[in-house]
């Protein structure tokens, strides 16, 4: 488990969205929540992630808020803007 | 669409007279407001009630059965509501907004493209059980990546009509058109619907539930290939990486720039041209000889009544017995003006007045056009992306830039732009350091003063430019800074942004939306410019010299030049006589109310290394910043058309009592610091109260604006004067 701020491009798991006020409840009600699969597309401050089918831009300060759980088989394909993570 | 189980029969014996209240509800980036455009055109109006900052554009509609009033709200997220727009679009939905009735219906426009994402805002306003129609937008765009959507299973699951509909080629619209007659005409059916907040496995977490249904329902209604979006983002590897992108979007916005200041160019000619003949074809038609007094009074109080009920109109302003008052009084007074000061008052108050402002309307329009336009294709939140470390460091949000950028033809649109930032703290501290930076109206000033400077070097000339340029932008960007640490301290809101699929803009709604800005700002700005504009003439105009009782010796040398020209004819002699008029102007608006106010405060500039006569510029582009360089021109005695250089060189020659000259290095200086830094311009502010929603606002800006000009020019002139440059 890391912050996502930590990520690599590749996916993960979001596990915790960190804090109650309005900046979790920007994150979540863009799909980054609890049980959500996010996509690092391109990693730095502001990082670009892929979450529900969306392009989403977020601040490092906001990413350090959330907590996920890398995929398997995150890294070595990871710089491959790739394809959407399908929910099917 | 599907016959969906009825539950419940609400009875729609209302008042039937009035038009049912549709709202339109969607994500941002949903193609919601073209979908809005295409079912009501021109029909729409923006809506202005008080204080509600936040535009919502209005139409009624004809549908099979009874007439509603659609209304577009801002696209939201979420009901969270975390902006103003945000909190109208909830309050409206809730049935909480005091001007609006508690809504018919609902028409949710969701994204075909996106349905999986949409369905979370879908989940939230489906649970305020309103009766809802569903409108699948940019259903041809899903065609086009080959998504498929089973639009009847939809229906089911989602317990309403869905309608697939294509905003940009019109398909499916009479369907919906339909659909949204049969909810609202017909029996209104409430339907069951499951809460998936409560019903889906919860974690304690609403957000994930959300989110759950959204993907349950996906999975089983949606078929789409493995990879969509590579195009979008194949250009955003560009145009969000650091480097390249800050790269292109100042190479875009220079081309922008570069756009709309070679396409103002000809209407603003126009424009301006075209209130000169209007001037000279209501000056010829002004009668010059004595009207009998019986006629001319009620004509005239019939016009100017007129003219100010379509000022009212036009600013929405209601018949109160008060403002009838003012009408009457208005008029009255107008009515008892001599004939020459009527057609003082028509020509130069209110034509001239006007049409100052109207000829930057142009540029105002371009400039919307343009922001609407980078806004449909999906790159304003590419913009605000690659910008926002930059902006974070002066305690603004990267969605700041554009507006700061617009700031740069014109403070208008920028502070319109403003409503992108969704924090309200962060939206006011942009609008409020806007006008800092260098609006095009400032450029006559500039050009003035770098004449005055040096008008051997274009090279040195330039340099003033730039320095002028920079002064603004520094200036804004501390401002920004102090005011975030001081009265309007807090945390800038850090990043999170959809970065939408890019897509081609629609020229109709970007075409629409100049129109629907342009007149928000006429509205507002137009009837106080009017106002203004008035006044302003009144103060240069009384109290009235005439010829005869000039101060002794321009009297002498009006006299002399006009025996000259007596003996004299052709060219010389029209020159000799416009020299008199020119000397005669000067010596009635420094008789004037205004010259009088250029002297009074003579103590209060003098620091800055100002006499009376620039005071008089200053106090008259109180309301307009450009119009200083002719009024200076009148004060020294130039005559309102002069262009250019004999200006300069006229100014260059003027002397103080003491010998020395008036527009020396440390005064040039000075002034221009001055113009960068002073608000001087009354349409900013009337915008900038709209947009805040209060006065309070306007006056802080003003305030501080003069203030900050003030000790900044002092500074200049104090340390030039100090170093040797006097």
């Amino acid at each position: 488990m890391i912050a996502l701020s930590q990520m690599t491009p590749g996916n993960a798991v979001c596990r915790h969205v960190d804090g109650a006020g309005s900046h979790a409840t920007r994150l979540k009600r863009l799909g980054i929540c609890v049980g959500r699969t996010l996509e690092v597309v391109q990693a730095g401050d502001p990082m670009i992630l892929r979450v529900v089918g969306a392009r989403i831009g977020l601040s490092k300060q906001l990413a350090s808020l959330v907590t996920v759980e890398p995929s398997a088989n995150t890294g070595s394909d990871a710089l491959a803007d790739g394809p959407a993570t399908s929910m099917q | 669409m599907t016959a969906s189980p009825v539950l419940n029969v609400i009875d729609s014996a209302g008042p039937a007279r009035e038009a049912a209240l549709v709202l339109v509800v969607g994500n941002p980036n949903t193609g919601k407001t073209s979908l809005f455009n295409r079912l009501t055109g021109m029909r729409a109006k923006t809506a202005n009630y008080p204080g509600i900052t936040v535009d919502l554009r209005r139409a009624r509609l004809h549908l099979p059965g009874r007439d509603i009033e659609l209304v577009d709200l801002p696209g939201l997220y979420s009901l969270d509501a975390l902006s103003p727009e945000e909190q109208v679009a909830k309050s409206a939905l809730l049935g909480e907004l005091d001007r609006l009735p508690t809504p018919a219906a609902v028409l949710l426009v969701l994204d075909a493209t996106q349905l999986e994402r949409n369905l979370f805002l879908a989940s939230e306003v489906l649970e305020l059980q309103h009766p809802t129609v569903v409108a699948l937008n940019l259903i041809d765009a899903a065609d086009d990546v080959h998504i498929k959507i089973e639009v009847d299973r939809l229906a089911t699951e989602l317990g309403c009509a869905v309608v697939p509909v294509s905003a940009r080629t019109g398909r499916g619209l009479d369907d919906l058109r339909q659909t949204l007659g049969r909810t609202i005409s017909r029996e209104l059916p409430v339907l069951q619907r499951e809460h998936p907040s409560c019903t889906v496995g919860c974690h304690g977490c609403t957000y994930s539930a959300r989110y759950e249904w959204a993907e349950r329902i996906t999975d089983g209604t949606v078929q789409k290939p493995e990879s969509t979006g590579q195009h979008s983002a194949f250009i955003d590897r560009v145009l969000t990486n650091p480097l390249l992108g800050v790269g292109a979007f100042l190479g875009l916005m220079l081309g922008v720039f570069y756009l709309i200041f070679s396409l103002a160019d000809v209407p603003m000619t126009l424009i301006d041209e075209g209130f000169g003949r209007i001037a000279s074809a209501v000056d010829a038609l002004i009668p010059t000889q004595p009207v009998n007094r019986w006629l001319w009074t009620p004509v005239v109080a019939a016009l100017t009544f007129a003219v100010t009920g379509l000022g009212y109109r036009i600013a929405g302003i209601r018949w109160t017995s008060g403002w009838l008052a003012f009408a009457a009084v208005t008029s009255g007074l107008v009515a008892v003006l001599p004939a020459g000061d009527f057609r003082s008052l028509v020509v130069n108050g209110v034509i001239g007045g006007v049409g100052g402002v109207l000829v930057f309307l142009p540029q105002i329009c371009l400039l919307f056009f343009f922001i609407c336009l980078l806004e449909d294709s999906g790159y304003m939140a590419r913009a605000a992306f690659v910008m926002e470390r930059l902006m974070r460091k002066v305690g603004l949000p990267g969605k700041a830039f554009v507006p700061m950028l617009s700031a740069h033809a014109c403070a208008i649109p920028g502070i319109m732009a403003a409503r992108v930032i969704e924090d309200w703290r962060d939206r006011l501290v942009t609008i409020l350091v806007l006008p800092l930076l260098t609006c095009s109206a400032r450029l006559p000033v500039y050009a003035m003063v770098a004449a005055l400077l040096f008008s051997d070097s274009p090279a040195k000339a330039a340099l003033v430019f730039v320095g002028a340029y920079l002064l603004g932008i520094v200036a804004a960007l501390l401002t920004a800074f102090v005011l975030k640490k001081s009265i309007l301290r807090g945390e800038t809101v850090p990043l999170v942004i959809e970065l939408p699929p890019y897509r081609r803009p629609s020229l109709r709604n970007a075409l629409l939306t100049v129109y629907d800005r342009s007149s928000v700002f006429v509205q507002n700005a137009g009837s106080i410019i009017l106002l203004i504009s008035v006044v302003l003439w009144a103060l240069a105009t009384y109290p009235k010299l005439s010829e005869d009782h000039l101060p002794a010796e321009q009297a002498a040398e009006v006299a002399a030049l006009r025996v000259t020209a007596e003996t004299l004819s052709g060219e010389e002699a029209d020159g000799l006589y416009q020299e008199a008029d020119q000397l005669v102007a000067q010596a009635v608006l420094a008789h004037s109310f205004a010259g009088r106010l250029g002297r009074f405060v003579e103590p209060v500039f003098r620091p800055l290394g100002f006499d009376w006569r620039i005071n008089v510029g200053v106090i008259s582009s109180f309301a307009a910043r450009e119009v200083v360089v002719s009024t200076l021109a009148i004060m020294y005695g130039m005559g309102e058309d002069t262009e250019g250089s004999p200006l300069v060189e006229t100014l260059r020659r003027q002397q103080r009592p003491d010998g020395s000259r008036v527009f020396n290095t440390a005064t040039c200086l000075s002034l221009l610091t001055f113009y960068v830094l002073a608000m001087q311009c009354l349409p900013t502010q009337a915008v900038t109260k709209r947009e805040t929603g209060s006065w309070k606002w306007a006056f802080l800006q003003l305030g501080y604006m003069t203030l900050l000009a003030y000790a900044a020019a002092l500074i200049v002139y104090q340390t030039t004067t100090a170093l040797g440059y006097a």
